[in-house]
């Protein structure tokens, strides 16, 4: 499995000719460092396979994600798509991107095509939109069978989960807020980023936990 | 805590010790997110969960499944509901948040109507 996926020879041309679809992919991770990819999808958008997977220094600045994930292109690439945490704007511009502020006003989609050329399309997703169209993609690695709704939760920094469904054959994600969700009535629960009590990204998070370890190693 | 452990990593190794404190937040968890998954069971019929991220992958590695799964079953208005067959975690497949990647170029093709 794990040679599968990380098998990175570059793409030959009889490759090329019997994929579909090749798209430059990069995900903006929470370490400020960039991994893009090559992702060659089939026919009817399965996951064939990624090449080129490299992962950046510490980026800072817009026009470095760029540089970084436009870089090598290889013939045949249709597109430049982002996965970035956060908040955008028709798929484009950046509103809220919390793992990484220097993104925020800009107009990512826009300004990659301005420096790689308008015959390629570009678009700005939200991460766990992504993952939600990655692991659709990867349904018979996942082992989720073909018409099966999932939910794909992240937990982490937070909880957030994105319901994905097909619809007359096509892919539907659903938003959530579940991280916001009420599961305990105690007064004592600590408080959520948004300062209720109660909520599920108060006590289950990565941040909720490493608190309650400080607390008990403290305490007892 | 021995300097330099991350606190979640370090609650991680002290449960699979067995540490009374470490089996009681993982409790606390595994509650907070059975409670989840009751609401989000009564309300759709999902079978299959798939989770990522650094705090609940290291805790589904330790068997925190099978503690939610326990949990949602005592909560859930049909137990069978939490059954193996009937409730699936599933890990995101690959590594380097390759679903992410893999992702964005399939809503990108979707974008042009090649799907």
């Amino acid at each position: 499995m794990i040679f599968y996926f990380l098998k990175s020879l570059t793409l030959q041309e009889e490759e090329i000719a019997m994929a579909e679809t090749i798209f430059r992919t990069a995900d903006v991770g929470g370490s400020g460092k960039i991994t893009r990819a090559d992702v060659v999808l089939n026919s009817v958008g399965r996951f064939w396979k990624a090449d080129n997977l490299i992962t950046s220094k510490p980026i800072n600045s817009v026009s470095e994600l760029i540089d970084f994930t436009t870089a090598d292109m290889v013939p045949g690439i249709l597109g430049v798509g982002y996965s970035i945490a956060g908040v955008n704007d028709k798929h484009n511009k950046m509103i809220v991107a919390p793992n990484a502020h220097y993104l925020e006003g800009h107009k990512v989609a826009t300004l990659t095509l301005a420096k790689i050329g308008h015959r390629y399309k570009s678009s700005v997703r939200n991460d766990m939109e992504t993952s939600a169209g990655g692991v659709h993609a990867m349904r018979a690695e996942a082992g989720i069978p073909t018409n099966a709704p999932f939910l794909i939760i992240t937990i982490g920094t937070g909880i957030g989960a994105k319901y994905a469904l097909l619809v007359d054959g096509k892919l539907v994600i659903l938003d959530s807020e579940v991280g916001h969700m009420v599961v305990s009535s105690s007064p004592f629960d600590p408080r959520c980023g948004d300062l209720a009590i109660g909520h599920v990204e108060g006590i289950a998070s990565g941040p909720a936990i490493d608190r309650m370890v400080a607390t008990y190693l403290l305490f007892y | 805590m021995p300097e330099g452990k991350v606190p979640g990593a370090y609650l991680g190794e002290c449960y699979s010790a067995g540490e009374e404190w470490a089996v009681e937040i993982y409790n606390t968890v595994a509650d907070a997110l059975a409670r989840l998954l009751n609401n989000i069971r009564c309300a759709y019929t999902f079978k299959y969960f798939v989770y990522k991220g650094t705090a609940g992958t290291d805790m589904f590695d330790r068997g925190i499944g099978e503690l939610i799964r326990k949990k949602v079953r005592q909560m859930l208005v049909n137990p069978k509901w939490a059954d193996r067959s009937n409730l699936k975690f599933i890990e995101t497949p690959g590594p380097n948040n390759l679903d992410a990647l893999v992702g964005a170029a399939y809503l990108l093709a979707a974008d042009l109507g090649l799907l």
